[in-house]
C-alpha cells in the first residue's frame, strides 16, 4: 500500500486514495447498520411486512341474542325444557318479571339503566314468537294470557318458566356461541376452534395434576387440510391425557386447506396444550 | 480489488442472516389450546356373577355401585341394556372378550362376584382398563348380609382413589330433618339413604343439623312451644351419636339457631338475638367464650366455616337483600361475595375451600342452588327448572352436593355431581317430607 502510495504520489491520485478511504469507511458502516437491523428487528418491523401469520385468537360466533342483566343469577342455556306453555310472546314474560323485580331492593350495585332491559327484550320478542307458534294474539288478551301463564306454572307445582332468550348481542349470528368477537389469524385460529371443540379429557384427572399438565405436540396439515401426522415432542407424564390429545388432533382432521403463505408453515405446526 | 472481496465477504456474511430470518419469520407461533372439556370417564359394571342366595345382594351391590359411580361425576356409566358381551362373561382378565366391551365405549370395566364367607357374604371385585386390556385394581371385601351396599360404597370409594387419588365419600353419612305429623325431627342415615335412624324423638321442631368435625355429635336447631315461650325459643341442641343423648346447649337471648363447627372442632359459630337483630357469635364446644362476631344494623345468619377455619361465609342483609358474605374468623373484613340475585342465603363451604354453594331465588322467584367462587365471584348455576331446591351441602371430599327439592311432589333429598350434570334422588324409606341436608365428614376405619 505505502509503495502504491508513493508510486501514485507524483501521478496526482492521492487525493482520489483519500476519497476511497472514506468510501470504505461509509461501506463498512452500512454493513454494520444493516447486520444490527437484520439482528434484532426481525422479528419486529420486517416481520409485519409481508405475510406473516399473526397470533391466532380463538374467534367464535357471537349469538343473537339479547344481553343478560348482569344482576340476575345465570341461566344454564342448554336446559330450556319448556315447549308446552308457549302461548304468548315467551321471551315478554320473562322480561316483565325482569322489569319488576329489579326496582324493588337492589340497593348497592349502580342501575345501569331500568329501562334498557324490557326494551332490547321486546324488540328481541317478536324472533322467537314466529319460531315457537303463538298466532299473534290480540294485545288485549296479553295480559289475561299473562295471568294465565303465571297461574299454570304455579299450578303445575314445576314453577318452570318459559325459555329465556340466550345472552348474545344484537347484531350476532343465530348460530354462534360466543357472547363477544375477537379477531386474529383466521385459518389457524380455525385449528385451534377445532381442535379445541374436540378437547375433551377424562374428569379422573387428578386435580393437582390438572394444574400442572402441560404437553407439547406437532403437527403436520397437508395442503388438502388432512392432519397427517401427530407427535408428542413433550409428553405431560400421564397417559391419558396424552391419549386424549391424540384423540382430540384425530377428531379434528379433516381441517379446510389451508391458504398458501401457510402452507410451508403447516408441514410442522407445534401446539401447546395444557387443561 | 482487495476492496471489492471486503464487499463480497460482508455480503455473503448478510445474506444468508437475510435468509435466516424470512425463515424465523415463516414458523408460526405454537398454538396455545386450553380449557379442556372434562368428559367423564365411560365405564361397564358388568352383570353381577352369583348364584342362589347371593343374587339379591349382588343385584344390591350393583345398583349401589352404580348409583354411586353415576352421582360421583366421574363416570359415566354405560347403561346394562347396551352391553354386547356375554352375561356369562367370567371376572377376566382371562376370558374377557374385550372388543365388546370397547365396542359399547367403555373404557373401564367393573367385574363384580358375590359368594358365601364366614361374615355373610363375599364381594369380589375387578377393576379392568379395556384398552390395554389389563386389571387395574382387585377386592375382595367380607360384610354381613345386611351390609352388602356398604360394601359397594367401599368399592366404589376406592375406585375414586384409584382414578382421582383423593378418597371416595360414598361411605360417609347424612343427617336430615324429617317433617312426621306437625314435628320435626332429626335423623341420620348413610349418604344414599339407606340404614336410617332418628337422633331426636321429641316431638318438636329440630332443624339445621351441624356435624361435629370427628363425625360423633350433632348440633341443630330445636324449639317446642309451651306456657313461656307460645311461639317457642329456638335453641341450640347437641346430640351425642355413640349414646343417643341430646341436650340443650345454649340458649341466651331470644334466638339461637343454624350451628357450624370450626374445622378444628374447638368452636361453634352460630347466629343469636337478644335485641330482635340476629348477629354471628361464636362459642367454645363446651359452652365458654362466646365472642359477637358482626356488627350490623341487618340481620346476620347462616354461618359456614371455609375449611382452613380462617374464614366464616354468612348471611347478611346489610346492603338491603339477603347476599352471602364472608369474613375472617374474628369478624374482621366482611366482604361481599354474591352480586347477583337478590335473595341469596344457605352458604355452606366447600371443603375443597374454592366454592361456597347457596340457596338463591331467581327471578322467575324460584329457589335454585348456585355455586359461588370465593376469589372470582363467579357463579355457577346447579339446578334450574326441576322445582324449588334448598339448603346445599358439599360432600367431604368436595365432588358431590346434596340439597332438598321438591321436583317430584313431596320435598326429599337429592345428590348431584359437583357441576350439577348428574341429579339423583336419595330414596328413602317413606314418602314424608325430608328437608336440611348436612353431609357428614370421612368416617374412620
Amino acid at each position: 500500500m505505502q509503495k502504491a502510495g508513493n508510486a501514485l504520489a507524483p501521478s496526482g491520485l492521492v487525493p482520489r486514495q483519500e476519497r476511497f478511504r472514506w468510501t470504505w469507511a461509509v461501506s463498512v458502516c452500512l454493513h454494520v447498520a444493516v447486520f444490527a437491523g437484520m439482528l434484532f428487528g426481525s422479528s419486529g418491523s420486517c416481520a409485519r411486512e409481508g405475510e406473516p401469520p399473526q397470533t391466532p385468537i380463538a374467534a367464535r360466533l357471537v349469538r343473537l341474542g339479547t344481553p343478560r342483566d348482569e344482576r340476575l343469577l345465570p341461566r344454564l342455556p342448554n336446559q330450556t325444557p319448556t315447549p308446552p306453555v308457549a302461548k304468548d310472546a315467551p321471551v315478554v314474560q320473562a322480561g316483565e318479571k325482569v322489569a319488576q323485580e329489579a326496582p324493588v331492593p337492589q340497593p348497592s350495585p349502580p342501575k345501569p339503566t331500568e329501562t334498557t332491559v324490557p326494551s332490547p327484550v321486546a324488540a328481541a320478542a317478536p324472533e322467537p314468537k314466529q319460531q315457537a307458534k303463538a298466532p299473534a294474539d290480540a294485545p288485549k288478551n296479553e295480559s289475561k294470557q299473562k295471568l294465565d301463564d303465571i297461574m299454570k306454572r304455579f299450578s303445575t307445582g314445576t314453577r318452570q318458566g318459559p325459555a329465556d332468550p340466550l345472552p348474545g348481542q344484537l347484531d350476532g349470528d343465530p348460530m354462534g356461541d360466543a357472547e363477544e368477537a375477537a379477531e386474529g389469524e383466521r385459518y389457524l385460529a380455525l385449528v385451534q376452534k377445532r381442535i379445541q371443540s374436540n378437547y375433551t379429557v377424562p374428569s379422573t384427572i387428578p386435580d393437582e395434576e390438572r394444574i400442572r399438565l402441560r404437553a407439547v405436540v406437532t403437527i403436520r396439515v397437508e395442503p388438502n387440510g388432512m392432519i397427517s401426522e401427530f407427535k408428542i415432542t413433550k409428553p405431560s407424564g400421564n397417559e391419558s391425557f396424552d391419549a386424549a390429545l391424540e384423540s382430540a388432533v384425530r377428531r379434528a382432521s379433516p381441517l379446510p386447506p389451508p391458504p398458501d403463505h401457510l402452507r410451508a408453515s403447516l408441514k410442522a405446526l407445534p401446539i401447546n396444550f395444557r387443561i | 480489488m482487495r476492496r471489492i472481496l471486503i464487499h463480497l465477504a460482508a455480503l455473503a456474511l448478510v445474506v444468508p442472516t437475510v435468509a435466516a430470518a424470512e425463515d424465523a419469520q415463516q414458523q408460526p407461533p405454537a398454538l396455545e389450546i386450553s380449557g379442556a372439556t372434562f368428559r367423564p370417564q365411560p365405564i361397564a359394571v358388568a352383570p353381577p356373577i352369583a348364584t342362589g342366595d347371593e343374587v339379591a345382594a349382588a343385584d344390591e351391590i350393583y345398583e349401589a355401585l352404580t348409583f354411586d359411580l353415576r352421582v360421583s361425576g366421574l363416570f359415566d356409566v354405560i347403561p346394562r341394556a347396551a352391553f354386547l358381551a356375554d352375561p356369562r362373561e367370567g371376572m377376566g382378565p382371562e376370558g374377557i372378550s374385550w372388543p365388546r366391551w370397547s365396542d359399547v365405549g367403555a373404557e373401564s370395566l367393573v367385574k363384580l362376584q358375590v359368594t358365601k364367607s364366614d361374615k355373610g357374604l363375599r364381594a369380589s371385585f375387578k377393576l379392568h382398563d379395556v384398552q390395554p386390556r389389563r386389571t387395574a385394581l382387585t377386592m375382595d371385601l367380607d360384610g354381613r348380609r345386611a351390609d352388602a351396599r356398604r360394601l359397594a360404597h367401599e368399592f366404589a370409594d376406592a375406585l375414586v382413589k384409584h382414578f382421582t387419588k383423593e378418597p371416595g365419600a360414598f361411605s360417609t353419612r347424612i343427617a336430615f330433618v324429617k317433617r312426621s305429623k306437625g314435628a320435626k325431627e332429626i335423623w341420620i342415615s348413610d349418604y344414599d339413604g339407606k340404614n336410617a335412624a332418628p337422633v331426636t324423638e321429641r316431638g318438636g321442631i329440630a332443624i339445621l343439623p351441624a356435624w361435629s368435625p370427628s363425625g360423633g355429635e350433632l348440633t341443630f336447631t330445636f324449639f317446642k312451644r309451651s306456657l313461656e315461650y307460645p311461639n317457642g325459643h329456638p335453641q341450640l341442641w347437641k346430640a351425642t351419636l355413640s349414646n343417643g343423648r341430646n341436650a340443650a346447649f345454649t340458649g341466651r337471648g331470644d334466638l339461637n339457631t343454624g350451628a357450624s363447627y370450626s374445622p378444628d372442632g374447638t368452636r361453634i359459630a352460630f347466629t343469636m338475638s337478644s335485641d330482635g337483630n340476629p348477629e354471628i357469635y361464636v362459642i367454645g364446644v363446651d359452652g365458654t367464650g362466646l365472642t359477637r362476631l358482626t356488627r350490623s344494623e341487618g340481620i346476620d345468619t347462616s354461618p359456614a366455616w371455609s375449611p382452613d377455619g380462617k374464614r366464616i361465609a354468612f348471611v347478611s342483609d346489610r346492603h338491603g337483600t339477603p347476599q352471602i358474605f364472608v369474613m375472617k374468623a374474628d369478624g374482621s373484613e366482611p366482604e361481599r361475595v354474591t352480586r347477583q340475585g337478590n335473595y341469596n342465603q344457605t352458604p355452606a363451604w366447600s371443603p375443597r375451600g374454592d366454592e361456597i354453594a347457596f340457596t338463591a331465588r331467581d327471578e322467575r322467584l324460584v329457589f335454585d342452588i348456585f355455586v359461588v367462587n370465593v376469589d372470582t365471584k363467579e357463579v355457577r348455576r346447579i339446578t334450574q327448572d326441576q322445582g324449588q331446591n334448598e339448603h346445599p351441602t358439599w360432600s367431604p371430599n368436595g365432588r358431590m352436593l346434596m340439597f332438598s327439592s321438591d321436583r317430584r311432589g313431596k320435598r326429599s333429598l337429592w345428590v348431584s355431581s359437583a357441576d350439577g350434570n348428574v341429579q339423583q334422588r336419595i330414596s328413602t324409606a317413606d314418602d314424608a317430607e325430608y328437608t336440611d341436608p348436612a353431609w357428614g365428614p370421612f368416617t374412620k376405619k
